[in-house]
């Protein structure tokens, strides 16, 4: 159930004790002794939260961040520094950081930062998957209909959009129905919310 | 170099001594053309008052002649003594006036003169003269002594004169000069008679320097004077000496007082230097030391680390009863406890100063503890870092501290160096040979820059981004007072060498 965490430290000692602390408090932790075993077996891992030595031979953990944006990855991210160096902190932040934590690493910041990135990651999977709904919802409908239902979700009466489209106020209400049947709602507030879940307008 | 020597010879004593021949030729030169100048701005000073005072002494000679007249045409007949003694007081005081003579035309009795006896020729000349003349007087030379020219004119001074008056004077006499500008025997002259015939003087002379006739309308007399400096009259002697001496005197103190000044500057220019040696060995140390710390730091921070985390882990795991896993974690903890430990004995090995006033420094120490103090930044920047594994035991006249520090600056230069590539390496190697230890430091890195090999152990110059340019510097100053040396071996690869001497205990008891 819980999401896996991903750490990175090349001192074995350090890296053997942080796993040994979440592995007790419940974390499906693997660890790596660089970078490179990470970015190997990226396509195997499922998205998890991932912890990052700061100070690391060949490739440090600010250069790791960076690669992983190239490689379209954006896991929340935890960097770790023996040193609390501020411009390295700032590099931290904008490769987009969600913690920056000095060792020695105390337990409680640390599983809070992990928690927090564990959140950001299940919110960014209901989304996605709200979003996958509501698309599937929307591809349900004709042109005109999803034509129809931007201007509802812009907050448009029937009357303006029969004058915006040139056609008759009725035809606008059948197609109206046929909404309110293909997505499952007729209140306009539950149909706009669907038609930003989607994307919004296109 | 001995070819070197003569000319550093030459430079010591050869040179002041040329400088001081041209100094005092110089001044020699320079006050023989002021004397000349000055001799011959005199000259013509004294010739023209010479001239003036001529045509004065001429101009007497028509007064008398006026006078004697007078006296003759008043009363000749009857006071003939008057006119004598008069003639006598005339020549008495002017000792050019050689002779005074009174002549009647008309007959031979009437006859007055100075002289002892006036003979038949001159007679007939004197009245010859004075018969010619139409009033004024009659100008010639005398023809019976060289030297001398005659004045004659008539009495009184009417077409029925009655007698020829005559005075004689002397040229050398009329010139007369007491100057002591003219007793020079550069110095020439001459009085021409107005026909150009010589009358007194050295001879006519050519073109003189100087050429005026006479202002006395009677005696139109031309006097000439030449002037021929020679380098008696421009350097006497006397002067020549002084001046020497006084520039002898002046170019030695100056000489002196250059060197004086010279060796003042470089003594201050040493201060200055030793000065900024001294704040620069301080800003090293700071530097060094400032590296060092972090490097500690970072060190401590690992073992930290993993201690926390494991402690953190065995009180969970404590309370769910793993004892294995409880038991591995404890011994971790313990693990890196102890490597806390190490670097912290490293730490005070570093920072303890040597305890005995004798500063002997071990060698094979001090690369243990450079070694174990770089291995994790080598680690870091991936290069590998290789130091002897059996280095010669030997021991270091010097500080423990400062001996580490010089190889810690060599070996760090060279990891730096070597980071920048694939492979970056890095080996220290020491060996003995006879009284005498090499520390050899190489590194694969991109080497000196040809610009900097010269410069290298100068304060400030620095071949890093950044660099203070001091631990190189640093280095030879540590490596000197031990009475050794830093050398730049090969530029490309790198290879730096420490020489250092030896220390033989003097008794076998020495060993601390």
């Amino acid at each position: 159930m819980s999401l896996p965490v991903y750490l990175v430290d090349d001192d074995d000692a350090v890296r053997d004790a942080i796993a040994l602390l979440l592995r007790t408090v419940g974390f499906q932790v693997r660890s790596f002794a660089s970078p490179d075993g990470l970015l190997a077996g990226l396509d195997t891992l499922a998205p998890g939260c991932l912890i990052l030595d700061i100070r690391m031979p060949v490739m440090s953990g600010l250069k790791l961040q960076q690669a992983l944006q190239e490689r379209g990855v954006s896991w929340p991210t935890v960097v770790i520094s023996g040193h609390g160096d501020i411009e390295a902190c700032r590099r931290a932040f904008r490769n987009g950081a969600i913690d920056f934590l000095s060792k020695p690493v105390d337990e409680e910041d640390l599983i809070d930062a992990i928690r927090k990135g564990h959140e950001m990651l299940e919110r960014d999977s209901r989304l996605a998957a709200e979003a996958a709904e509501a698309r599937e919802l929307l591809s349900r409908l004709t042109a005109r209909e999803a034509e129809v239902l931007e201007m509802i979700a812009k907050g448009l009466t029937t009357r303006q959009i029969s004058d915006a489209l040139g056609l008759s106020a009725r035809t606008v209400d059948s197609h109206r129905a046929a909404i309110a049947a293909k997505v499952g709602t007729t209140s306009p507030a539950e149909q706009t919310r669907i038609w930003l879940d989607a994307g919004g307008p296109r | 170099m001995p070819s070197a020597q003569p000319l550093a010879s030459f430079r010591q004593k050869g040179l002041p001594l040329l400088g001081w021949l041209v100094v005092i030729l110089a001044v020699l030169v320079l006050t023989a053309m002021t004397e000349q100048s000055r001799l011959e701005a005199e000259f013509e000073n004294e010739a023209s008052i010479l001239h003036r005072l001529l045509s004065q002494r001429a101009d007497q000679h028509d007064a008398h002649m006026t006078a004697l007249s007078a006296l003759a045409s008043a009363d000749s007949g009857n006071r003939p003594d008057l006119f004598l003694q008069v003639a006598a007081t005339i020549s008495r005081f002017y000792p050019r006036i050689v002779a005074i003579d009174l002549v009647a035309l008309a007959n031979d009795r009437e006859r007055l003169t100075t002289r002892s006896g006036l003979g038949a020729e001159q007679i007939a000349l004197l009245r010859a003269a004075a018969m010619a003349s139409e009033g004024q007087l009659d100008l010639r030379a005398a023809p019976w002594a060289p030297g001398r020219y005659l004045l004659v004119k008539r009495s009184p001074n009417t077409d029925d004169a009655r007698f020829a008056l005559a005075v004689e004077v002397d040229g050398v006499a009329l010139v007369d000069v007491s100057a002591p500008f003219w007793a020079r025997p550069s110095v020439r002259w001459s009085l021409l008679l107005p026909d150009g015939a010589l009358l007194a003087g050295a001879g006519r002379l050519g073109t003189p320097d100087f050429e005026k006739t006479l202002g006395s309308q009677s005696q139109p007399l031309v006097l000439q004077a030449d002037f021929a400096p020679g380098l008696t009259d421009l350097l006497p002697a006397g002067r020549l000496v002084a001046v020497a001496v006084l520039t002898t005197l002046v170019y030695l103190g100056l000489v002196l007082g250059l060197g004086q000044y010279a060796r003042a500057r470089r003594a201050e220019r040493q201060a200055y230097l030793s000065g900024q040696e001294a704040r620069l060995a301080h800003a090293s140390r700071v530097n060094t030391l400032g590296e060092m710390a972090s490097g500690i730091a970072h060190e401590l921070t690992q073992p930290l680390t993993a201690i926390l985390s494991q402690a953190q882990a065995a009180r969970h795991l404590s309370r769910q009863g793993d004892a294995a896993a409880l038991e591995q974690a404890t011994q971790g903890i313990a693990d890196q406890a102890k490597r806390a430990s190490a670097i912290l004995e490293r730490l005070r090995n570093w920072t303890v100063p040597a305890q005995d006033t004798d500063r002997i420094g071990a060698l094979g120490t001090a690369l243990r503890n450079v070694e174990l103090l770089l291995q994790p930044e080598a680690t870091r920047r991936g290069v590998q870092l290789r130091f002897d594994a059996a280095p010669p035991t030997v021991a270091i006249r010097g500080d423990q501290v400062e001996l580490e520090q010089i190889i810690f600056n060599l070996a760090h230069n060279a990891i730096e160096a070597a980071s920048g590539q694939q492979g970056g390496e890095v080996l220290v190697l020491a060996r003995q040979a006879d009284d005498q230890v090499e520390v050899d430091v190489a590194d694969n890195g991109p080497g000196v820059a040809p610009d900097l090999r010269d410069r290298l152990f100068e304060p400030f110059v620095t071949g890093k981004p950044g660099g203070t340019g001091l631990g190189l510097a640093l280095c030879q100053r540590l490596a000197e007072r031990m009475g050794g040396e830093v050398r730049l071996v090969s530029a490309h690869p790198t290879l730096f060498r420490l020489r250092l001497p030896v220390h033989a205990p003097q008794d076998g008891g020495a060993q601390p």
